[in-house]
């Protein structure tokens, strides 16, 4: 199925590629919106850099949603739509456990902030982990030797289901949570201030990839996982519990939708029953930019999107503005499914990431 | 065999969850299945009548229906505003003149949205069109939803059904104009006779309040937010227009998206545009309290946010927005519920008791002048549809629970005081009432 996703595009057209106008067409809209952003920076400096850093926080939020979404594809090749409405789950979990459990108030001292968030984290994960794992014993390993479209559906059919758990539990209106996270500043420089709420941001995305990376290449679940994408039946043969390992894939997808659901509900404040869907779909978007299946590319992708959104939306000179950000969003998930189906970095399964 | 059991035995228990979470999204959930009514329950509570409250005999002859949003942010205020139409009715002991009255509270949002839909609001008219029990009908709260509902009462068999509005104040509902789109109003009244009246002044009268406000807050330069809605986009016309006027110079005008994550760059965008106002032309339910946060975090308090009558209730927004909702100026038409005098103090103060002494919302009083309105309309009128809408543009309310108006050919009330409030504590404090002049609204 991953050398069919990477046959070039249009050969049904002349049994070619179409000629090389359209890589140069590309490479006329990326110079084109370099020189926007160029212009955007050389005009308002400071705004342009607190622009950029709104968009590099919101990329990593996205990157931990993309990650779930590559991982599972790396393995089963399956788009697991419910995997955004887990990710709410860990949010309305989060928010539950931030104004009824601990009950925080804004900004509350360091000694009650960092215990509550470390328990709401182990419970968000855990929970998500084993959700995930749950529609994955569900809605997919009794279709495993189905069409595709079976359990494609399945995912579409589970991520509806989880939804209205959110909303029976937690009803229509957006759940609101008092900030939590500092923001009091790191750094100013020329009018460009980075504060404590977008480093933690940071400093959970970043150690969350390298250690996915390092789950995956060095250790002997992360072997399983890779012979298991690469041919199931001869990995089964090899002696590797093929389902087992599948299981375990969606236990770890789980746990970064509840990550993601924590950092999410701590950094923007609030979140909707279906926040996970809209956003789902942005992290999708994400992970097919940079590569489905390609860890690093996940990451990549959604910081892109949230660069691509945040500078759509903040810069000033001959910007669309927040009414084009969701066309402009899915217009480049047509356009990489089109012209370059294995993303800026090239799908991989696990066996390469 | 038994792992299949067991995995059709947890799809059993998923599925059952979905569905009661789909019962929950449906309506409300106090529907009594021995009481059900002859709208829909899908949409409408059970018929509130005398017999079920020891009054009167049998089932009534007709009944009227209020169309709001019953789930979202705005529950708070619409709650209030069903008990405050059923405190007039069992005041009136079910009756309007010689005929019984019953009355269904029907909700024209869904839990998907958490505010007015427009599939619901089309069914929801079609239900009140087709059942010709249904005399007339109090609503609707948001004018997205006035407009659809407005054109199929208008050509229902039987005659126009009746409307009054407590809450709409969309300029083209009316009157055509600046507010208004083009072929505004004549478009929603395909017979030509109009059905439709409001208890509340226009849009064209709130805008220029809100730039009135602006400007004796000192406000030089505004930056306008708008949500896209019918609503929205014709309250930030008329502010954009009359703060022109008045000499504001308008810095900038976006669309805020709902489903954003974020509006820290959009923020950025204002901070960089120099404003030191900025109006939110739209309803809180489109993720409102969230764009109040990110405003505030990005602006901090030395930027003023004002916003029209869209971001009531004050409970919702004070609780969603926490902190940041402080200091927020917030227009609505007519007079606050703790300043009405004569009948309007009365009603309050009756009123709260059965409500726990809990604060009313801004729209509660006009729920029941509404009620009140079409419960007079009824009584003068001969009985059939099309005479209560001729009775409802006879109306002429003196000493009423919002005060003495009348109202006029297109429908509209001539009481056209705005008043400001300003977010403080646990609720909004009334500042100022604005009365905009001829020269600002245009008319």
């Amino acid at each position: 199925m991953v050398a069919e996703a990477r046959r070039p595009p249009f050969t049904w057209l002349s049994g070619r590629s179409l000629p090389s106008v359209v890589p140069l067409i590309g490479l006329l809209l990326v110079l084109l919106v370099l020189v926007w952003l160029g212009i955007n920076l050389y005009k308002t400096p400071a705004d342009f850099f607190t622009v950029l850093l709104f968009g590099l926080t919101n990329g990593a939020v996205y990157g931990l949603i993309a990650l779930g979404y590559t991982l599972v594809y790396g393995i089963l090749e399956l788009i697991n739509f419910a995997h955004g409405d887990v990710f709410m789950m860990g949010g309305m979990i989060t928010a539950t456990f931030v104004t009824s459990v601990f009950s925080l108030h804004d900004y509350p001292s360091a000694t009650s902030l960092w215990p509550a968030v470390l328990v709401t984290l182990a419970v968000a994960m855990a929970g998500c982990a084993l959700l995930n794992a749950t529609v994955e014993r569900i809605a997919y390993r009794p279709l495993r030797h189905a069409p595709r479209l079976a359990p494609l559906l399945t995912a579409i059919a589970m991520s509806f289901i989880i939804q209205n758990i959110g909303l029976a539990w937690k009803g229509p209106a957006y759940v609101s949570t008092p900030p939590v996270l500092s923001r009091g500043t790191i750094f100013s420089l020329g009018g460009v201030t980075y504060t404590w709420n977008k480093l933690i941001v940071l400093l959970i995305t970043v150690p969350v990839l390298l250690g996915l990376v390092w789950l995956v290449q060095r250790t002997r679940q992360g072997k399983a996982m890779r012979a298991a994408a690469q041919d199931r039946d001869a990995a089964a043969m090899m002696g590797i519990n093929v389902n087992r390992t599948i299981s375990f894939t969606f236990l770890i997808a789980g746990a970064l939708a509840g990550a993601a659901g924590l950092l999410y509900v701590l950094y923007f404040t609030n979140i909707r029953f279906d926040s996970g869907f809209q956003i789902g779909l942005i992290a999708f978007t994400a992970a097919v930019l940079g590569g489905i299946g390609n860890l690093t590319g996940a990451v990549l992708g959604a910081v892109l999107i949230g660069l691509i959104q945040a500078f759509n939306e903040g810069l000033s000179w001959h910007a669309p503005g927040s009414s084009w950000t969701q066309s402009i969003v899915f217009s480049i998930l047509i356009l990489i499914l089109v012209f370059r189906p294995e993303g800026l970095l090239g799908e991989q399964t696990p066996e390469g990431a | 065999m038994r792992k299949r059991l067991l995995i059709g035995v947890v799809a059993a228990v998923a599925g059952t969850l979905a569905l009661v979470a789909g019962s929950y999204a449906s309506g409300e959930k106090s529907a009594r299945p021995s009481a059900r009514g002859v709208l829909p329950a899908g949409s409408c509570a059970p018929v509130y009548y005398g017999p079920r409250y020891g009054q009167g005999r049998g089932g009534p002859k007709y009944i009227i229906a209020s169309d709001l949003p019953m789930q979202g942010a705005n529950r708070p205020q619409t709650t209030q505003m069903v008990a405050a139409i059923k405190y007039i009715l069992a005041g009136r002991k079910f009756k309007a003149g010689k005929y019984t009255i019953g009355y269904q509270a029907c909700d024209d949002s869904t839990a998907e949205t958490g505010k007015w839909n427009s599939a619901k609001c089309t069914d929801n008219g079609r239900s009140y069109a087709d059942d010709r029990s249904v005399i007339g009908v109090i609503g609707t709260f948001n004018s997205g939803c006035a407009k659809l509902i407005i054109p199929i009462l208008n050509r229902a068999p039987g005659g126009a059904v009746g409307m009054v509005s407590p809450s709409n104040t969309g300029v083209g509902l009316t009157v055509s104009g600046l507010g208004a789109n083009p072929g505004e109003p004549d478009i929603y009244y395909p017979t030509h006779k109009r059905n439709y009246i409001r208890v509340v002044t226009r849009d064209d009268i709130q805008g220029p309040a809100g730039a009135l406000l602006a400007k004796s807050l000192k406000i030089k330069k505004v930056f306008i937010l708008e949500d896209k809605e019918v609503y929205g986009h014709g309250v930030s016309t008329t502010f954009e227009t009359a703060a022109k006027k008045l000499g504001l110079t308008v810095t900038g005008r976006e669309a805020w998206d709902p489903k954003a994550s974020s509006y820290e760059p959009l923020a950025t965008r204002i901070k960089q545009a120099g404003a030191n106002g900025v109006y939110l032309g739209g309803i809180i339910c489109n993720n409102g309290t969230k764009l109040v946060k990110d405003l505030r975090s990005v602006l901090g308090t030395g930027v003023k946010i004002i916003g029209p009558d869209g971001w009531t209730p004050f409970s919702s927004l004070i609780s969603g927005a926490g902190s940041a909702a402080q200091g927020m100026y917030v227009t609505v038409p007519g007079a606050p519920p703790e300043s009405l005098k004569g009948a309007g103090a009365k009603f309050v103060k009756a009123f709260k008791k059965t409500q726990g002494g809990k604060s009313l919302a801004s729209y509660v009083a006009y729920a029941a002048q509404s009620a009140v309105v079409l419960l007079d309309a009824i009584k003068r009128s001969n009985g059939s549809r099309s005479s209560v809408t001729a009775q409802l543009f006879k109306t002429n309310v003196k000493n009423g629970i919002v005060g003495s108006f009348k109202i006029d050919k297109n429908g509209d009330t001539n009481l056209a005081g705005i008043t400001a409030y300003i977010i403080k504590g646990n609720d909004g404090k009334a500042i100022k009432a604005f009365y905009p002049t001829k020269k600002l609204t245009g008319r």
